[in-house]
């Protein structure tokens, strides 16, 4: 095995291959506070990608609610239950950050390149399997329907609504296992990418993705995984006359949740210094939005805002040891990331660039004693080669629905 | 055998598959929960009577939620705690 | 029916060649070099190492319940899990084939028969494994070119390998098996298959329409098995009472990239694999067994290629063998036999005569850099060197050139003999 840095980790790990990092990296920044599961994401995937024979259980992009849901069934619990196994009571992350226990490589038994399983059919089958059901269900044995007639879902406690795709990982997990070099990084973009020509249907690389996102095809017997939709990252799709474009799911979201770029890296993997990227702004500056589940050790590229009302417990086992501080700054965010909040999804192309134009005072209010003062500020997003993409305003006006309106769709 | 009672069988087609999920819920949670979506209408500059009348209008499902399961009392301590500190 | 193998009157005449030889081994350098070859050939047989190949009249038989199969020589193959290279088993098992050969002026068959307890030809779900057989031979071999590593090949040694794949076979006998095929309650849909990425990429696993159930690839290291074609490389597997029946043939001369088989030429060096779908086996997960080599009945090539186990640990004693392995601190890195703790830095050494030949194990510790096995921790990354240390050359005083040797070349015998013995 070789040593790598993982800064997400702070700290050097095992890796199979030797440290090489792409010139750019595919990242994207979800805000889980703002999520409404509709599953436009999913769906612009799977009409996109995975309509095909073979495909049909395939959801590169899915939506889940945690802590009841997961696709496939319990892939989150049953990678860290295995970890907790390999490293019992090991798993942990220092006072400074870095983390003192094993990654999926280090904890791979010796006959395995990673530690990891292969899901079962069952656990594929059903993606929102055991999410959002009424807490007064009852059943009466018959067709399995309620005594007392359905109830709709009332949550009671908390839950959230995860976004995953694959994480373009700087050291994933697939590639590391693949016995035959099917599965590539690109040098230009960091996306990940499984040769359909290679690959032998093998799925070490299920095996062994923490996430669990590449998935067989059984009317190809090779395996796919989510491909970063490139040729848009890339600009070749004719929409946006060769600007690059955000992936399919980004876009879609109805929610504005998504945010995807590319960000510039050193040679030794670290992101380089890029203060007006939005990617940049909110990861390394503001650091609002954090890698799920940093210590299985692959640097996932995908930053989540963590949900703000759920256990810090809960949220510091799969996001890491920054959830605090990424909470403080999205609750009481700053001029500034405000403004870059509003870059979401106002338009299909890859921002790479803002500038913010000072506006007025929207209004002052007070939250817990402290006084929080909105300022109508202008962010201009703009290409790669400086033009401008767009720009809009921090304030939004609100509509209230009238009272005889109310219940109306 | 009642379907209450009945083994998980992921190849049964007729099996309706949702389950009840009893997350215990602490009062610290239940607190959290709600705190947050006080501070988030206050973050939009919302007035300490309009937050009030969202918990009352049984369309916005989750605040009367909370309103109906802890009282009026409840919810007007925590404006006052969001609002103040 | 058990064929007739016909092995005692070979044999027989193997001693008596070399008796012959001895005898008058001045009456013809002729004669002399095929007394050698013979006794060559008896030491090889004694060890297992020889799988005699007959010679039959007209086409060679693609069906395993052929009855040209009666004229062959049936020999058995120990077979154990691979465990050098991760990913492999989690727990090393030994099993069990046996082959027969016959070959003509124009073609070479083999049959191999698998005992399996379940059949498993279904792909068609994310949890589902095949089973597959397979044979390897050295794209080019003879008097003077080293055999290639055992997996795979090697960098300038390529392998060239026949996989008969169980899934294969049933595509073959009733029809491509897809998603359509494999669920029949799913909803028709309407027009014809839509695009599927494999497909038009071109894998050979992809292709819905199929001429052999026998898939010809090469390989020169790990991860570099190549599927390319090669016309007429056929084939049958049948299941029957709890075993595989499978019959691999191909022209001598291969159509495309392959082992050229030269019958007048010469031992040809063989090796076979097996993947358990029902273990979830696929890739490096499999039996394996060493380099065994072919000789083709009734023609007089010379066996100067292969070297007896009894050649290279001519008097060497495997019980100082196995002392020497552990005063030297051997089993710090690699599990052994009866060894508590054994090490896992290295590969596994339980079984090493039964996936090495003696020649190789001689090698490798005499010189770790030979072959270096291009797994995570068995070489320094940087350098590409073996992590294994060789006491090769080294003296007790290394600045005294005439101080003893720590390990000897008779104590390097020992210990390859001792390792050889673990089959
Ligand atoms: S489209 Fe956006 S809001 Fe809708 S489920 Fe996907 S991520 Fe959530
Ligand atoms: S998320 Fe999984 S599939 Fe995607 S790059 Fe990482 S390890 Fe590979």
């Amino acid at each position: 095995m070789a040593e790598v840095y993982n800064w997400q980790l702070g700290r050097n790990m095992e890796y199979p291959y030797e440290e090489h990092h792409s010139k750019r990296q595919f990242a994207a920044v979800f805000n889980t506070n703002r999520c409404i599961a509709c599953q436009t994401c999913s769906m612009a995937c799977k009409s996109t990608w995975t309509f095909s024979e073979g495909q049909e259980y395939m959801w590169w992009n899915n939506v889940e609610s945690k802590p009841y849901g997961g696709y496939p069934a319990n892939w989150d619990s049953k990678i860290l239950s295995q970890l907790a196994e390999a490293d019992p009571d090991g798993q942990k992350w220092s006072e400074d950050g870095t983390f003192d226990g094993k990654t999926i490589f280090e904890a791979a038994p010796k006959n395995e390149r990673v530690l990891g399983y292969l899901p079962t059919n069952a656990e594929w089958r059903t993606p929102n399997l055991y999410e959002d059901t009424s807490t007064k269900y009852k059943s009466s044995g018959k067709l399995g329907l309620a005594d007392g007639g359905a109830e709709l879902p009332a949550h009671k406690a908390w839950f959230f609504y995860l976004q995953r795709i694959c994480n373009h990982c700087s050291y994933p997990a697939c590639a590391a296992a693949c016995p035959r070099n099917a599965i590539y990084k690109r040098p230009e973009d960091g996306i990940v990418l499984i040769d359909q020509e290679r690959c032998r249907g093998y799925r070490k690389c299920m095996e062994a993705c923490p996430y669990k996102k590449p998935m067989y095809n059984a009317q190809s017997r090779v395996s796919e995984k989510c491909i970063g939709c490139y040729p848009r990252v890339e600009g070749s799709d004719p929409l946006t006359n060769g600007h690059p474009m955000e992936t399919r799911c980004m876009t879609a979201c109805v929610g504005q949740i998504r945010l995807q770029g590319l960000v510039d890296l050193n040679e030794d993997g670290s992101w380089k210094e890029d203060r007006h990227n939005p990617l940049y702004h909110m990861v390394k500056v503001a650091k609002v939005a954090l890698p799920l589940y940093p210590q299985f050790g692959t640097e996932p590229n995908i930053y989540y805002i963590p949900p703000r009302w759920v256990p810090r417990e809960y949220l510091t086992q799969m996001f890491g040891p920054g959830v605090e501080e990424a909470i403080n700054a999205y609750r009481a965010p700053s001029r500034e990331l405000l403004a870059v909040m509003q870059l979401f999804r106002r338009s299909q192309e890859i921002v790479f660039r803002y500038e913010i134009e000072e506006g007025p005072k929207a209004y002052e209010t007070k939250v817990r004693g402290e006084k929080f003062t909105m300022y109508n500020d202008t962010v201009i997003a703009y290409r790669e080669n400086g033009e401008e993409i767009f720009r809009t305003e921090v304030e939004e006006p609100v509509i209230v629905r009238p009272p005889e309106r109310s219940n109306a769709i | 055998m009642s379907g209450h009672d009945k083994e998980f069988d992921a190849d049964d087609p007729m099996a309706l598959v949702p389950a009840v999920m009893d997350v215990p819920m602490d009062e610290a949670s239940y607190r959290q929960m709600a705190e947050t979506f006080v501070e988030e209408y206050m973050l939009l500059g919302y007035s300490d009577e309009k937050i009030v009348g969202l918990f009352r209008n049984p369309f916005y499902r989750a605040t009367h939620e909370i309103l109906k399961t802890k009282g009026e009392a409840y919810v007007m301590d925590l404006i006052e705690e969001i609002r103040n500190g | 029916m058990r064929p007739n193998t016909g092995l005692s009157s070979v044999a027989g005449a193997a001693t008596i060649a070399a008796l012959v030889g001895f005898v008058f081994f001045s009456v013809s350098p002729a004669t002399r070099a095929r007394a050698a070859d013979n006794t060559r050939l008896d030491q090889l047989e004694k060890a297992g190492d020889l799988l005699r190949a007959h010679k039959v009249d007209g086409v060679l038989p693609t069906d395993p319940d052929d009855a040209k199969w009666a004229a062959a020589s049936e020999h058995e193959v120990p077979l154990v899990s691979q465990f050098a290279v991760a990913p492999s088993a989690a727990k090393l098992t030994r099993s069990q084939i046996s082959v027969r050969a016959l070959y003509n002026d124009s073609e070479f068959a083999l049959l191999v028969v698998a005992a399996d307890a379940t059949k498993n030809d279904d792909v068609s779900t994310a949890g589902h494994f095949a089973d597959a057989i397979a044979v390897g031979f050295p794209t080019d071999y003879g008097e003077g070119i080293p055999l290639p590593y055992i997996g795979m090949g090697n960098e300038g040694r390529p392998v060239n390998v026949w996989q008969w794949k169980a899934a294969w076979q049933t595509d073959i006998d009733s029809g491509y098996r897809g998603v359509t095929e494999a669920y029949a309650n799913r909803i028709p849909r309407a027009g014809p298959i839509n695009y599927v990425a494999g497909k038009a990429a071109g894998s050979p696993l992809s292709q819905t329409s199929r001429t052999s159930p026998v898939e010809n690839l090469v390989a020169e290291g790990f991860g570099t098995l190549t599927s390319t074609p090669s016309a007429k490389l056929d084939g049958k597997g049948i299941y029957k009472d709890g075993a595989w029946r499978v019959v691999m043939k191909r022209p001598l001369k291969p159509n495309g990239v392959g082992a050229r088989i030269r019958v007048g030429a010469g031992l040809l060096p063989i090796t076979f694999a097996v993947w358990d779908g029902a273990a979830a086996e696929r890739n490096g997960m499999k039996g394996l067994t060493r380099w065994r080599f072919v000789v083709f009945s009734g023609e007089n090539a010379s066996a100067k290629q292969a070297t007896p186990a009894s050649t290279v640990l001519a008097g060497a004693d495997p019980a100082k063998g196995k002392s020497l392995v552990a005063a030297l601190g051997c089993t710090s890195c690699h599990a052994l036999p009866g060894v508590a703790s054994g090490g896992i830095v290295g590969p596994d050494l339980s079984y090493a005569g039964a996936i090495h030949r003696p020649e190789y194990l001689l090698e490798s510790i005499i010189k770790p850099n030979a072959i270096v096995v291009p797994a995570p921790g068995y070489f320094d990354p940087t350098s590409g060197l073996s992590t294994m240390p060789s006491f090769y050359n080294m003296r007790a005083d290394e600045d005294d050139p005439d101080s003893p040797l720590i390990v000897t070349d008779d104590d390097f015998r020992d210990m390859t003999s001792y390792l050889w013995s673990l089959r």
